[in-house]
Formats: structure tokens, C-alpha cells, sequence
């Protein structure tokens, strides 16, 4: 494979940070449906805006793999057209949220598309069990050697640091707008 | 080499352009809010 497998350390870890933020927006949407906060809706909205900037990046370095290694940018893979479609669902995610300016019943649609959006996750993981695929199996620290998997661990680790504070700025974002939206609310 | 180079090379612009474009819109409807505020 050459040089082009270090693509790989950063290619893994993108998708685990997509993943966890996709399961975040699970979590921030059953706890909104359950306590009726807006906190817990923007703080889903927050990770579902970084988790499609992981996930996309997480397709981009994987087609860029591709070309010199399969020969081609893209092919209709199981996983790959999985994850094609986890990055629709969410993008849907945020359209839903341009669709209605009350905020209970933005947070109540979102909440829903959320929770459904997340049975993608283990789809994608699965679907390299479930149907032959050009894609390689799951990798486990049994299948690849150690230097490998603590790469991966040390470059998760840094876009968990990078994720962190991307959550937090965007939360911060959404909670000012939230607050401009009231005041305008309270002007008309 | 050049794939390894381009795929790196995206991955830290984007997360750069990103993280500068949150804080950017941020720091917008922080100015807003204050502008409203203070009317």
C-alpha cells in the first residue's frame, strides 16, 4: 500500500469522532424529549454539526485512499454508500431545524430525526459484516499491530480534543441565537 | 505521496476553516445580542 496508508491514522479516528458525536445527538435528543430543556436540543444540534464535519471528512480521506489503492474515487459499497447515507440523514437534521421558527416544535422534530438518524451508526459499522464489500472488515487489536492501533488512539484523542471545543463553541453559538431569537419574539 | 499530503492537507484546513468560521459567527451574534440589547 506505500505511503498512502498514512492516510489511515487519520482516516479511522475521524470516523470514531462521527460516530461518538452522532451517538451525543442521540443522547442530547431522548434527554430533550424527555425534560423538555433547550439546552439538550442545542447541544444535539452542536455535535450534529461537527459530527457531519467528521463523517465528511471521514469520506473525503476514504476516497482519496481509494483512488491509488482500488483504482477508483468512489464505489457503491456497502459502507461507503452507508456512510453516504449517515451523512444525508444528518444533513437532513439540519435542514429540519430551518424549517420552523418555533423552537419546541424545531427541538421535537429533531429530537425524533435524531434518535431514527442514529440506527444509521450501527448500520454503517455492521455493514461491512452483513454484505461483502470491497471495504475491509472491522479492525480489532487483534487484526492490526499495536503501533498501528496507539496511532489511532493518539490522533482519536486529538480530534476528541478538537471535537470538544468545536461542541463548545457551537453550543455557545446556538445558545446566543436562541436568545436573539427571543428578544426579536418579545419585540413583535 | 501527493494522497497522503492531500488528505492530511484537508483534513487540518477544513478543521481550521471550520473552528475560525464557528467563532466568527459567534463573535457576529455576540455583537447582535449586545446591539439589542443595549436598544
Amino acid at each position: 500500500m506505500g505511503d498512502v496508508q498514512r492516510l489511515m491514522y487519520v482516516h479511522v479516528p475521524a470516523a470514531w469522532t462521527a460516530f461518538l458525536a452522532f451517538f451525543l445527538v442521540f443522547i442530547g435528543s431522548v434527554l430533550y424529549l424527555v425534560q423538555r430543556d433547550q439546552r439538550f436540543d442545542r447541544f444535539a444540534a452542536a455535535c450534529a454539526e461537527v459530527g457531519i464535519v467528521f463523517i465528511a471528512l471521514t469520506l473525503a480521506t476514504g476516497m482519496i485512499w481509494g483512488k491509488p489503492t482500488w483504482g477508483v474515487w468512489w464505489t457503491w459499497d456497502a459502507r461507503l454508500t452507508s456512510t453516504a447515507l449517515l451523512l444525508a440523514v444528518f444533513v437532513g437534521y439540519l435542514a429540519i431545524r430551518g424549517f420552523t421558527d418555533d423552537p419546541d416544535s424545531r427541538a421535537r422534530w429533531s429530537a425524533v430525526v435524531g434518535i431514527l438518524g442514529f440506527i444509521q451508526v450501527p448500520i454503517v459499522y455492521l455493514s461491512v459484516v452483513w454484505w461483502r464489500t470491497l471495504h475491509q472488515p472491522p479492525s480489532s487489536p487483534r487484526s492490526v499491530s499495536s503501533e498501528i492501533l496507539w496511532t489511532w488512539m493518539l490522533n482519536f484523542v486529538a480530534f476528541l480534543l478538537m471535537f470538544a471545543y468545536l461542541v463548545a463553541q457551537r453550543s455557545r453559538l446556538a445558545r446566543v441565537e436562541a436568545e436573539l431569537e427571543a428578544l426579536e419574539a418579545y419585540d413583535v | 505521496m501527493e494522497y497522503t499530503v492531500a488528505g492530511y492537507g484537508l483534513i487540518w484546513l477544513s478543521l481550521i476553516v471550520y473552528a475560525w468560521r464557528t467563532r466568527r459567527r459567534l463573535a457576529e451574534a455576540e455583537r447582535q445580542l449586545a446591539s439589542q440589547e443595549t436598544e
